[in-house]
């Protein structure tokens, strides 16, 4: 898990840009929206292309990306029992 | 004075713009599920154009199809249909081609085309106007989804200053995989035909179409009773750019600045946007209703014609004109019990209108939201007849390649730095709290960085405080390439059938307007913003400036903007601000 956590964090940084950030900077169980860092919904559009490209999971409906994308802890717990690729 | 002198729409529905009325009044929607066309892997709803029909139509007029693109051919249809019924001659120096299309020949990029010159806008412009044999450089409007009233209000503008006496105004848009794949990749369309302001919407859908619509100037004591736009603004959100502001504070702040000192009296109705997202209608009602309007009725459109983008702003208008003249508030197609947190007066019936005038809204990404008051009659007092001169001074300029800048005169350090590696290093030397910077693709770089550096000169100098929240500050911007690199860029993710990912982030900068939203962004302003193209930069000046004749628009950040890659664009942008003791 903890592998598939740090290839999120720099997937993450990777596909929406955070130039100023290191995989480092990104804490497990911080919030991705809001305070933590900052994104917004072109980039939770933006994580469920990544979550399709990269493990093979469609998410057709977007609201669910909110329980999903809350930290990089729920995120790689999602992509571990979902992940298809 | 200005008035409408002619019109025509070429739409899935039918050829002209009478056809189009009573084809809606009638409830006739071409909305259809489209399932396997272009290879795309998602059924999409949408209305699209019959070729067969179009084919025929340019036959008669005398277009050459294989000489034209689909886009092109519907352009110089509306065009030539509208023009038949004047007297104007096309090929006098005093008539103006103005062109709204948010993607225009988009779709080329999709083939292995050759017509690479297709692909900018003003290319695609001066072939429509060509065909006309109109002597003058066409002026297109990119102004994501208000670009048809935006273009509007630029011919209102020109007319109104000289040297043109008659504006063409086109408005048009095709689809392709291209747009397609970009909505769906924001999850914005809907399975279903769209229901604006229900509260089962789930989205829009797209449509094709092209609406011309001839302005004219009458001289003084001319004036006879004619539809004429008695007052318009663009107001921007400031908030996000494919988001609109939760309180609805640039189609808000549109809403007043159109209606300050108008009579509403004889208001019909309100024609919205209406494009039947979840954001949209909100914020739409959420206008309406810190304006006090929320007891006048409002329609939409979009369940007859789909989303027509570029096209969108002069179609709409035009079917609101038929409907006042027949005292009619057209039903809203889709909709049934109302879905927004303020009361909404929306009928799925017909209804009858009474009033001379309606309201058309319209919002776009980059957070434009566009208002304009139509109104047949003779004008009153007051109203659309004078000439403003907005005398202007330049305060500061800066001038960029993509080897070195200069901020009025005085040339910057760049680090032996070009290209791309230099607006990085300008971030980091005189920006360097704004991340959002590494997301934007290489025009809002460049606009963004060229920006900075005004405004902090502007600071310096004591002439303004930054990020201090203001209307009368527009930005608009000019250049000939548009969002060129971003179409390619977005055009690589969906390019390959085995590594079909469409980006949504790489789509919405596929609108070069972004570029002047994310400037308003950044400083807080919610004043006009606009992007324009033309072939050169010749007559950038002579737009920025005009934009200060609009009401409540004191001072403007604007200029030519041009990204053909990262190896090479330019910029040079300036503030100027309204002088008041000439």
């Amino acid at each position: 898990m903890e592998e598939l956590e740090k290839q999120l964090k720099q997937q993450i940084i990777e596909v929406l840009n955070l130039e100023d950030m290191s995989p480092e900077d990104i804490e497990g169980d911080a919030p991705l929206f809001g305070d933590g860092l900052g994104l917004d919904s072109i980039d939770a559009l933006e994580l469920i292309v990544l979550l399709e490209k990269h493990y093979g999971i469609k998410l057709s409906d977007p609201s669910e990306g909110k329980a999903i994308f809350k930290s990089i802890h729920t995120m790689a717990g999602y992509v571990a029992a979902h992940r298809t690729k | 004075m200005i008035t409408k002198v002619s019109d025509y729409i070429v739409s899935p529905l039918g050829m002209g713009t009478h056809v189009n009325y009573e084809r809606v009044k009638a409830g006739a929607s071409m909305l259809r599920r489209h399932t396997g066309i272009w290879d795309m892997p998602e059924p999409f709803v949408a209305s699209m154009l019959d070729d067969g029909m179009i084919d025929q139509a340019c036959a008669e007029t005398g277009i050459s199809i294989s000489g034209h693109t689909r886009f092109e051919r519907i352009a110089i249809l509306a065009a030539a249909r509208a023009m038949q019924e004047t007297s104007i001659n096309p090929q006098s120096p005093h008539v103006l081609f103005v062109i709204a299309t948010t993607k225009g020949n988009v779709e080329l990029l999709g083939n292995d085309s050759t017509a690479s010159d297709r692909l900018l806008l003003p290319e695609t412009a001066k072939r429509i106007a060509g065909w006309f044999r109109n002597p003058n450089e066409p002026l297109v409007v990119c102004n994501a989804c208000i670009s048809g009233l935006d273009a509007q209000l630029q011919a209102f503008r020109i007319l109104k200053t000289g040297p043109y006496d008659h504006a063409v105004v086109i408005g048009a848009d095709v689809l392709s995989p291209f747009i397609v794949s970009g909505f769906q990749s924001l999850k914005a369309m809907s399975e279903n035909a769209c229901r604006p302001f229900d509260e089962d919407r789930a989205g829009l859908n797209l449509g094709e179409a092209a609406a011309c619509v001839i302005y004219t100037r009458r001289a003084d004591g001319q004036e006879t009773e004619a539809w004429h736009i008695a007052c318009g603004s663009i107001r921007n959100d400031a908030f996000h750019t494919s988001g609109p502001s939760k309180t609805a504070e640039g189609a808000y702040r549109a809403l007043k600045e159109t209606l300050e000192e108008q009579d509403t009296s004889d208001l019909a109705f309100i024609n919205v946007h209406g494009t039947a997202t979840l954001f949209n209608d909100e914020m739409e009602a959420t206008a309406i209703h810190r304006m006090g309007l929320d007891n006048i009725p409002a329609n939409g459109l979009k369940g007859y014609f789909g989303h027509t983008l570029g096209a969108s702003g002069v179609l709409e208008t035009l079917i609101s004109m038929a409907a006042v003249e027949d005292r009619t508030i057209l039903a809203t197609k889709g909709f049934e019990h109302a879905g927004v947190s303020h009361p909404a007066n929306l009928s799925g019936q017909h209804r009858t209108a009474t009033g001379n005038s309606f309201l058309k809204m319209m919002s776009g990404f980059g957070g434009c939201n566009a208002c304009v008051l139509f109104r047949k009659g003779v004008p009153r007092p007051g109203t659309n007849t004078r000439r403003q001169t907005a005398y202007a001074h330049v305060a500061h300029t800066v001038r960029m390649t993509s080897r070195d800048v200069s901020l009025d005169g005085k040339v910057l350090p760049t680090a032996n730095c070009s290209g791309a590696a230099m607006l990085k290093t300008l971030y980091h030397t005189y920006v360097k709290d704004y991340p959002k910077f590494h997301k934007m693709d290489l025009l809002c770089k460049l606009g963004f960085i060229a920006s900075e550096l005004l405004l902090e000169a502007e600071a310096k100098a004591g002439e303004s405080r930054r990020f201090v929240a203001r209307e009368d500050r527009a930005v608009i911007f000019v250049g000939r390439s548009g969002s060129l690199c971003a179409d390619k860029s977005y055009q690589q993710t969906i390019q390959c059938p085995e590594d079909y990912y469409p980006s949504p982030s790489a789509f919405i900068y596929t609108l070069p307007n972004i570029v002047a939203g994310e400037v308003a962004i950044r400083n807080h302003y919610h004043g006009e913003t606009s992007y324009l193209l033309q072939d050169t930069p010749a007559q950038t000046a002579g737009l920025v400036r005009q934009a200060l004749s609009a009401p409540g628009t004191e001072s403007v950040i604007g200029g030519w903007i041009e990204a053909q890659s990262p190896e090479c664009f330019e910029a040079e942008l300036y503030i100027i601000n309204k002088e008041h003791n000439i």
